[in-house]
């Protein structure tokens, strides 16, 4: 049945179905009210045929009662007879007129309806010309006009157009029943062709719904398909950047310990040398005067200045005493060294923890850039450093009680914050920045203890 | 007086050369050997009679550490003095070659004079060094 669905379909598809049913209903509308205007029209109709056929009776019946008066009076002689036709006659002159006035509304039995009037009026004037004959002792004279066909040939018309209208009034009944009933049975089918339509109309109304609840769930489907695609690509990217940047940390660390390993052999081996020159060609200058001492001398302080500055690169470059004395060593002499350097208090507080090679260079390099960034930036007079033991995890607070800043106003890969934030983040931990204006900075690294 | 013997390890050669040089004009020893790893220190210290009255060891080295060497020393009851010159003289450090058998410990940037002072002393209380 694909064929009848479709047609279905297109039949009750919102573009047709709207269209169809409005045109039905001024259809139904239309033969409803041409219905109603024909029967209305009819009844008007029968009711002028209905008073026609009441007044051509009338007529009939005055004039048949005139007549039977007139004969009783003129057969009997009797004055009682003519009581009847006289108060017939005050009636017909003004029943007459009724009939014209109903002859000028009734254009269609005008005619008749006249010729009517004209018949009972020649009657009447036969029936007045007889008594009078009959009543002035002219008897033979009222015979004679009684004997003529006249009288009769007026009534037989009287009584035909009485019959006529009759007849025409019963045709116009009939017809008014076949009207009704061919209203009725328009009036019915289109009733029922519009109750269709409109059930065809909520047929399709719910399934125009039921497809846009089909097409709107396929689309919301697309749609979240779409976004986790999206977010896979995200986490995908977002993965492949991390792994970059960890990568290119790692690449920095190795690169900062090949730098520092070179700076320790090849220009520690030099600076020993030199230094062992130094002191080679002091003791043949013995004696040689006071002003090469003292170059000798000079030169030997600025070798130990070059061997100190070498010292701090190699250490800033790659604590190798992180491997050597251990994390918690490490961070004290930093802080010492960093107390020294910036001339600010450092109150360190360390604990002695056992953290992997990776955490504890993180936790090191988070203390390096913090206390930088005190050195540069915090103005302090007091910077405290604490590393120590929460459960299973590591907490790193490094706070100082300078300036301070806005937060929302720094650029977030500013101060190595990002830096920081990464290191901390790629050994599974969460750095929070605490600062604000005149308020001091503090800085949280929290880490797990293991990997 | 004899020379004191000296058996220098020490990896960088710049180094060895210089040391040998400058101890050798400074003080009365005479360097009878190198070596520039952890094992090679080993197979030429521990045979006896040893080498030589003063080992100078160096902490990193090409191979192993100058702790290898002096744990090595220790174990043997080797008679030779032992001393460390390194980069390395951080206090953690000294005190795990002190423990390790070490006589004292000396930096290679800052302890220069010191060592020549101590190869002087060394050697005037060593009268016979060179008949070992």
């Amino acid at each position: 049945m694909p064929a009848w669905a479709e047609i279905q379909a297109r039949l009750t598809s919102s573009r047709y179905l709207g269209p169809v049913t409005v045109a039905l209903a001024t259809l139904v509308l239309a033969v409803n009210e041409f219905g109603y205007r024909s029967l209305e029209r009819l009844g008007e109709q029968r009711a002028v045929i209905l008073e026609a056929r009441t007044l051509s009776d009338e007529v009939r019946l005055l004039t048949l009662m005139m007549e039977s008066a007139k004969r009783g009076h003129i057969l009997t002689g009797r004055a009682v007879y003519l009581e009847p036709y006289d108060e017939m006659g005050r009636r017909f002159e003004p029943l007459l007129e009724d009939v014209l006035a109903l002859a000028r509304r009734y254009p269609e039995q005008r005619a008749n309806l006249e010729t009517l009037v004209e018949a009972a009026r020649r009657k009447r004037s036969e029936m007045v010309e007889v008594l009078q004959r009959f009543q002035s002792g002219n008897f033979e004279g009222a015979m004679e006009l009684t004997l003529t066909e006249i009288g009769r040939e007026n009534m037989v018309r009287i009584n035909e157009i009485a019959d006529e209208i009759r007849r025409e009034e019963t045709a116009a009944y009939l017809q008014a029943g076949q009207v009704r009933q061919s209203v009725g049975f328009w009036s019915r089918a289109g009733i029922a062709g519009l109750v269709l339509l409109c059930a065809a109309a909520v047929f399709a109304v719910l399934r125009l719904g039921r497809e846009r609840d089909v097409e709107r769930g396929r689309y919301l489907a697309e749609l979240s398909a779409e976004r986790d695609k999206l977010e896979l690509q995200v986490d995908t990217r977002t993965r492949e950047l991390t792994d970059l940047a960890r990568h290119l940390q790692r690449v920095r660390e190795d690169e900062r310990g090949r730098l520092a390993r070179e700076l320790h052999d090849e220009l520690g081996g030099l600076l020993t040398a030199a230094k062992l020159d130094v002191a080679r060609v002091r003791k043949r200058v013995e004696g040689s005067g006071p002003e090469v001492a003292e170059r000798i001398h000079h030169l030997g302080q600025t070798l130990d200045a070059g061997i100190a500055l070498k010292r701090r690169i190699i250490e800033d470059l790659r604590p190798s005493s992180l491997a050597n004395l251990g994390l918690q060593r490490t961070l004290e002499i930093q802080c010492r060294e960093f107390a020294q350097r910036s001339e600010i208090p450092v109150q360190a507080e360390i604990a002695d923890l056992k953290l992997d090679a990776e955490r504890a260079l993180a936790v090191y390099r988070v203390v390096q850039e913090a206390l930088t960034n005190v050195s540069k930036y915090a103005r302090a007079s007091e910077v405290r450093v604490r590393l120590q033991r929460a459960g299973d995890l590591v907490r790193l607070r490094v706070e100082d009680n300078g300036c301070g800043f806005d937060p929302a106003r720094v650029q977030p890969g500013s101060h190595g914050l990002s830096g920081m934030r990464f290191r901390v983040r790629s050994c599974g931990g969460e750095l929070v920045l605490r600062s604000a204006p005149g308020l001091g900075t503090t800085i949280e690294a929290t880490l797990p203890m293991t990997a | 007086m004899s020379p004191l013997r000296v058996f220098i390890v020490e990896d960088s050669p710049v180094i060895r050369q210089n040391l040998a040089g400058a101890l050798e004009e400074m003080a009365p020893v005479r360097v009878v050997g190198f070596a520039d790893s952890a094992a090679d220190a080993q197979a030429a210290l521990c045979g006896r009679p040893p080498p030589c009255d003063l080992a100078i060891v160096d902490v990193i080295l090409r191979e192993g550490t100058g702790l290898d060497v002096l744990r090595a020393l220790r174990e043997q009851a080797s008679p030779v003095t032992r001393v460390v010159l390194t980069n390395y003289a951080l206090p953690d450090v000294r005190t795990h070659c002190l423990a390790l058998g070490a006589d004292r410990v000396f930096d290679k940037s800052v302890d220069i004079d010191a060592l020549v002072d101590y190869c002087n002393e060394l050697a005037s209380k060593t009268p016979d060094a060179g008949l070992g």
